[in-house]
């Protein structure tokens, strides 16, 4: 015992006084040791995360082209938007009685938050439960995720507005001031990094529902253009709401046919295997430029692809850990070189010229375990950021 | 005291061999081994150290017959009994001055290393005068704090024996008288042994003893007759 503390007293100093050759070591066994659990680690929870998330989620509806795009979106809410589809595309799923239809329109945000405009069926869907306030009930109002409420620091009665598109399309875009009416407690999911409301609320953003005072009963006549029996055109200077409110939710509109109106995707929840198996058949050759997904099934590819990945990354990771464990080997070698006076000068003073073999054992110790710990740090520190990391992978 | 008797040692290698019939250093004796380069010091050294077992012959240190030891044995008899004051120093660089006096303690676990002996540490860095730079490491001093300090971990764990090769030799006269005082002081005070070797012969009128090579055997001082028999072929 009294010679093992002295080996790494002895071993501790040496590290001490060559201080750039030892932080040098640590770092670089650090990084090696570190990286190949990060990425077995991110690997593993991308994929029990894709999983789950693909597991609860029978069916998605949504516009052809590439289904990895349609089940990322729909499912995390990132991943580039597939085109649009119109709810008449989805009533058509409820026609069939085989399934119900729960739409999800995801074109707009506030700052980095996706704004998900949907139905409460997918809140129950989901089995997303409040961790304070209620669901949104009317226009205007919306839950969100418990990320969203600790980023933004918001809470229930607050309010949030949706950002532009684009800054210079001043005509087409309608920021909306959304009410906080809930936020969602945390589910571990994407959820909790979004904002929820009801699709329509998103649909104002898009100006296609939207609220203004009512042109019959002005009295300002610079805003009317024209009145023609049955309708009055107004000009720019008719201000429309960017706020729904009690008082005002009468005086919004829909323009045009609601069955036109746009939507993201849907997500498909059949009655049962059979119907879901007959709704696949349907869609399999839709003439409507339409797609029905499993999401299981492209997670699954999705999955094999991570995993191809990560062999290829797998076999660099170990050339380069095993050349890197050579260059360390080296340093070692050629320190026992180095100190050939002292092996010489302790075994002269009465000292085992093994034991010099015991100090660089101990520096090998304290470098593998102070490696092993920083590598701890650098692994919890990175993996409080996993779900950025997710993030990126699944995307 | 030390006890050299027909002694035959010959490198394997090499020409070189020393064979002498007897020598005998008494306590409280400071005996000089001089002689050329290459003649023998410090191979002698490292015999009577037990570094270099002779082909033939008795080494006895005290009552122990060192020759006998297996080398695991010898080097924990040297590192017990034994103070080596090196011509190099031989400091490691990686330690402070305060950690290279206590160095023996580390290498070998037959020295217990507790608060006494760093107190004793202490004193002796006190005794050569390097208290004030016990912190700073051997490439952050002079070449006579590193020699000082040398001698400190020599001391250190109050040896019977001392042998010192060429221990002043890098060294200016005040720091040379400085370093000898202290070796001589030790030697009588702690009714120790100790052998130097040294080109240096202003050293001599300081020592009890000199143990000449070149003259095979012989050598008279003013002061002092030594009583030794080499032959060195």
């Amino acid at each position: 015992m009294k010679a093992i503390k002295n080996s790494l007293h002895i071993a501790y100093q040496y590290l001490k006084y060559h201080k750039i050759r030892t932080v040098i070591l640590i770092v670089a066994l650090s990084i090696i040791i570190f990286v190949p659990f990060l990425l077995d680690m991110v690997v593993q929870e991308s994929q029990s995360r894709l999983n789950a998330r693909a597991e609860s989620t029978p069916l998605i509806l949504g516009e052809k082209g590439s289904s990895l795009d349609l089940a990322i979106n729909s499912l995390y809410f990132i991943a580039k938007r597939p085109g649009d589809i119109t709810m008449a595309d989805i009533d058509l799923i409820d026609d069939t009685e085989l399934a119900y239809a729960i739409p999800l329109y995801t074109r707009f945000s506030a700052g980095k938050h996706t704004i998900v405009g949907t139905t409460i069926d997918y809140v129950d869907l989901r089995k997303l439960s409040l961790s304070g306030g209620r669901m949104f009930t009317i226009l205007g109002e919306a839950v969100i995720g418990s990320k969203v409420a600790d980023e933004l620091n918001l809470t229930v009665g607050d309010t949030l507005i949706s950002s532009p598109e684009n800054l210079f399309d001043l005509a087409g875009q309608y920021p909306l001031q959304m009410k906080i009416v809930g936020v969602l407690a945390s589910s571990g999911t994407s959820d909790d990094e979004v904002i929820i409301t009801d699709i329509a609320t998103t649909w104002a953003m898009t100006g296609m529902f939207h609220g203004h005072k009512d042109l019959a009963k002005t009295e300002d006549k610079s805003v009317i253009i024209k009145r023609e029996k049955g309708s009055v055109v107004a000009n720019a200077k008719l201000k429309t709401y960017t706020v729904i409110t009690q008082d005002n939710l009468k005086s919004f509109h829909f323009h045009g046919s609601q069955t036109t109106f746009p939507a993201t995707s849907a997500i498909v929840v059949p009655e049962d295997a059979k119907s879901k198996t007959i709704l696949l058949g349907r869609y399999q050759e839709h003439p409507e430029n339409m797609q029905l997904i499993q999401p299981k099934m492209v997670v699954q590819e999705l999955i094999l692809s991570i995993l191809r990945i990560k062999r290829t990354l797998d076999t660099i990771i170990i050339t380069v850990s095993v050349s890197t464990l050579m260059t360390i080997a080296l340093v070692f070698l050629l320190s026992i070189r180095l100190r050939e006076k002292e092996i010489k000068t302790i075994f002269r003073l009465g000292c085992s010229r093994m034991a010099t073999s015991g100090f660089i054992a101990a520096e090998m110790l304290i470098i593998a375990v102070t490696s092993i710990i920083l590598a701890g740090v650098l692994f919890m520190l990175t993996w409080s950021q996993s779900d950025m990391l997710i993030k990126q992978l699944i995307s | 005291m030390i006890k050299l008797s027909k002694i035959k040692f010959e490198y394997k290698q090499s020409s070189f061999r020393l064979e002498f019939d007897s020598l005998r250093a008494e306590s409280k004796k400071a005996v000089a081994l001089i002689g050329p380069s290459g003649c023998g010091k410090t191979t002698l050294m490292s015999l009577i150290a037990g570094i270099l077992p002779p082909q033939a012959g008795e080494i006895a240190i005290k009552n122990t017959h060192i020759n006998q030891l297996s080398d695991s044995k010898r080097r924990l008899f040297r590192i017990q009994n034994i103070g080596f004051v090196f011509q190099d120093f031989a400091l490691l660089e990686y330690l402070n001055l305060y950690e290279n006096i206590l160095h023996p303690y580390r290498i070998n676990s037959a020295l217990t290393l507790d608060a006494s002996v760093k107190k004793r540490a202490n004193d002796l860095a006190e005794k050569v005068g390097i208290s004030k730079r016990l912190k700073n490491y051997p490439g952050q001093t002079s070449v006579g704090e590193q020699q000082r300090c040398a001698i400190a971990r020599a001391l250190l764990n109050e040896p019977s024996i001392i042998l010192a090769d060429e221990p002043t030799g890098n060294l200016d006269p005040q720091n040379k008288k400085a370093i000898l005082d202290i070796l001589i002081r030790y030697v009588k005070e702690y009714e120790a042994t100790l052998v130097v070797a040294t080109h240096d012969y202003e050293l001599l009128d300081f020592l009890d003893e000199t143990i000449d090579f070149k003259t095979l055997g012989n050598h008279e001082s003013d002061k002092k007759q030594s009583t030794h028999s080499l032959s060195i072929s």
